[in-house]
């Protein structure tokens, strides 16, 4: 315990470190309120003049309007929501909302735009997918809004070329869903990009302070001297480890639920209830809500980030020059990003799964594979990407950390 | 106590490092001497057990040091050639965080860390990173790190490097103090601080051990070949292309005052001089001559 906490007193002293922790604290708020700039509103008022509010004043004005409709998404709220945009967009002859004057979307239509959310997806063409307008809708249609999200689910998945064993498997987890939707507003998927983008983040300040770990010591000769001791082997690589990855993982387990707390804060506690279908795709298969959704990305990316970590303490214990050692970890921190960029979908999908930390990242992140709808093939066996990921994560990280302790006691041998 | 070098050898893809050494090491200071290149450090390296001899082993009373493993690095401290260390340690932080991994007590770290800022004069420095520390500090930082168990063999490659005269002497005294009853092994270029405290010497030569003794019985292998002569200052050159030289020095009315090595007297008037390690050493490796002193 006594060299665990002064290897941990060591790294925290270096100044790379705490000018780090310290950068990565202060995000986790200023990555919570970014977000709320990008609320805005215009309303009109009883003299016929027009405030704009923004920031935390708009999700409030808007917290109130709908405050009668917040809730259970009942088909009737949908038909709702589909009549005053079909009403609006008939009175002023337009096809689409974005062809109405902005003051016709804030005084009418706001208030219903998260209901309509979905609709047009699930109602969408059955073969080539294409969405329906407004005006093409029926409200007795629309009632069968929860009957019809299923079929589309299936549809969706065989345009994309799923197997009947997939579409099953889907179906299965999108039962799980509960229905009707919920919604409140509040936390909205800018917040969630923020969350994904902050994850990254974290992740990219921790790997420069994890990758000297073991290659400072060898640039340094210093473990020379360190390999002599009679703890200065297996039980030092070990706690090395440990407090690299204490660390790391405090501080990202401790900024992400900062980063939590202030969002939900900033944006009402009451809008975690609302269903993730609502603000993502209505076909997301995870049966969660914005708050479970925030907490899983976070939970769920801490085990990337720790099969991420020990892919960087093993590369320091088998690299001699801490420069290169940084470098090699930036490249794997990049290098997702990256592949799911340029690479062919079925390749960077497995290499999303498969590479330590694959699904932390931008596009490729772990928030938007649960909103996907991909399934991997091994043989005969399909497994959701998601679940893939967490497997090889969980597999990664023991042989990674066995793989640098060996490294460590091995190396100039 | 005994450490026994077990015919070890280090074979590199194109060199031999160490070739076959056998040494049986005994309480007392022991010097190692050999030319840069020589394969001392490789040596020293494998009796640290942090390289694995080609062939042969390292026995600490009869076993081998890679089955004693925890228990002989207990009993063990080494100061490496280039001392390296995390740079953002201060003095106390480093030797608080060397004696936690040798295995001290908090009381003993304490008292130990204490006693050795003392005797290496860094008390005024403790608080100080050691990467801001002149380059004599930090080598005393390093010494100090391998006397914190207070180590049954110690290993010490180039100890005085970088040390002032006075830092060297007391050193020199502070390790005769220690040797009591311990395996002290102290690799140098530096001929004169073995030869005031080391009991035996190993002179290494490419990678073997070439002699082994006394510094008495080692400097019998140059008896009758150290001269001293006088030669007129204009001749130097000429001298100098002809004669190992030891050392010279300018005498008044023009004369230089010569110690040399030569099978036969090689100036006229010249007397046999007493050998001494330097120049058994400028002996052995005739084109070293840097590190006298």
């Amino acid at each position: 315990m006594r060299i665990f906490m002064l290897e941990v007193k060591k790294i925290i002293r270096t100044r790379v470190t705490w000018i780090l922790l310290l950068a990565a604290l202060l995000l986790s708020g200023l990555m919570a309120y970014i977000p709320v700039t990008f609320e805005g509103v215009s309303v009109q008022n009883g003299d016929g003049e027009r405030t704009e509010f923004s920031g935390l004043a708009a999700v409030h004005y808007l917290q109130d309007l709908r405050a009668d409709i917040s809730g259970d998404v009942t088909a009737e709220n949908v038909q709702r929501a589909v009549r005053e945009y079909q009403s609006a967009l008939k009175e002023y002859g337009a096809t689409d909302s974005y062809e109405l004057p902005e003051e016709v979307y804030y005084d009418r239509l706001i208030k219903y735009q998260p209901f309509v959310h979905g609709v047009r997806e699930v109602f969408s063409d059955e073969k080539t997918g294409m969405a329906p307008g407004f005006l093409s809708l029926s409200l007795e249609e629309v009632g069968t809004f929860y009957e019809k999200a299923p079929v589309r689910l299936a549809n969706l998945m065989r345009m994309e070329g799923s197997s009947q064993s997939d579409i099953d498997k889907a179906q299965v987890m999108y039962q799980k869903v509960e229905k009707p939707f919920q919604y409140y507003t509040g936390v909205e998927g800018n917040s969630m990009d923020y969350q994904v983008l902050y994850i990254f983040l974290l992740t990219i300040f921790c790997a420069v302070i994890v990758s000297p770990i073991f290659s400072m010591e060898y640039q340094t000769g210093s473990d020379d001297i360190l390999r002599c001791t009679k703890y200065g082997r297996l039980r030092l690589a070990v706690t090395k480890i440990l407090s690299a990855l204490c660390i790391t993982g405090i501080t990202f387990l401790l900024c992400g639920i900062i980063w939590i707390l202030v969002t939900n804060t900033l944006f009402g506690w009451e809008s975690t209830k609302t269903s993730m279908q609502m603000i993502f795709s209505a076909s997301s298969l995870p049966a969660l809500n914005m708050g479970e959704l925030e907490w899983v990305n976070l939970l769920g990316s801490f085990l990337l980030f720790l099969s991420l970590m020990s892919l960087i303490l093993f590369l320091s214990a088998r690299i001699k020059n801490a420069a290169i050692a940084l470098a090699a970890a930036m490249f794997f921190c990049i290098l997702p990003v990256i592949i799911y960029i340029g690479a062919p979908e079925v390749l960077s999908n497995w290499l999303q799964c498969l590479l330590p930390g694959g699904a932390i990242g931008l596009n490729n992140s772990l928030l938007y594979a649960m909103t996907e709808l991909d399934f991997l093939h091994l043989g005969s066996l399909s497994v959701w990407n998601v679940h893939l990921m967490f497997i090889a994560a969980a597999i990664w990280i023991p042989v990674l950390l066995i793989g640098t302790a060996w490294s460590y006691c091995r190396r100039s041998m | 106590m005994e450490l026994y070098l077990d015919h070890i050898s280090k074979k590199y893809k194109d060199k031999v490092a160490v070739d076959d050494v056998s040494l049986r090491l005994t309480p007392g200071v022991w010097g190692l001497l050999g030319a840069n290149g020589a394969g001392k450090t490789t040596l020293m390296r494998m009796i640290a057990g942090i390289m694995r001899p080609t062939a042969g082993q390292v026995k600490y009373d009869g076993l081998p040091i890679t089955e004693l493993k925890e228990k002989y690095r207990d009993r063990f401290g080494y100061l490496p050639q280039d001392f390296g260390f995390y740079p953002e340690f201060t003095v106390k932080g480093y030797l608080y965080y060397v004696a936690a991994l040798k295995g001290l007590t908090k009381r003993d770290t304490k008292r130990k860390v204490e006693e050795l800022l003392e005797q290496m004069t860094l008390t005024e420095v403790r608080n100080k990173k050691i990467v801001k520390l002149s380059g004599g500090m930090k080598r005393r930082v390093g010494i100090a790190q391998a006397l914190l168990n207070e180590p049954e063999v110690l290993v010490l490659d180039e100890p005085t490097s970088g040390l002032d005269p006075g830092e060297r002497v007391r050193f020199r005294n502070l390790l005769s103090e220690f040797a009591h009853d311990k395996i002290v092994l102290i690799s140098t270029h530096i001929v004169s601080d073995v030869e005031y405290i080391a009991m035996r010497n190993a002179i290494m030569k490419d990678g073997k051990i070439i002699a082994e003794g006394t510094t008495e019985e080692l400097t019998q292998m140059v008896e009758g070949k150290v001269w001293s002569g006088k030669i007129p200052e204009e001749r130097l050159l000429e001298f100098e292309h002809r004669l190992r030289i030891v050392n010279l020095k300018n005498e008044e009315s023009g004369k230089i005052s010569l110690r040399y090595l030569a099978d036969e007297p090689q100036i006229s008037g010249s007397i046999s001089a007493a050998p001494r390690m330097e120049d058994l050493y400028l002996w052995l490796f005739p084109q070293e001559n840097g590190g006298i002193s």
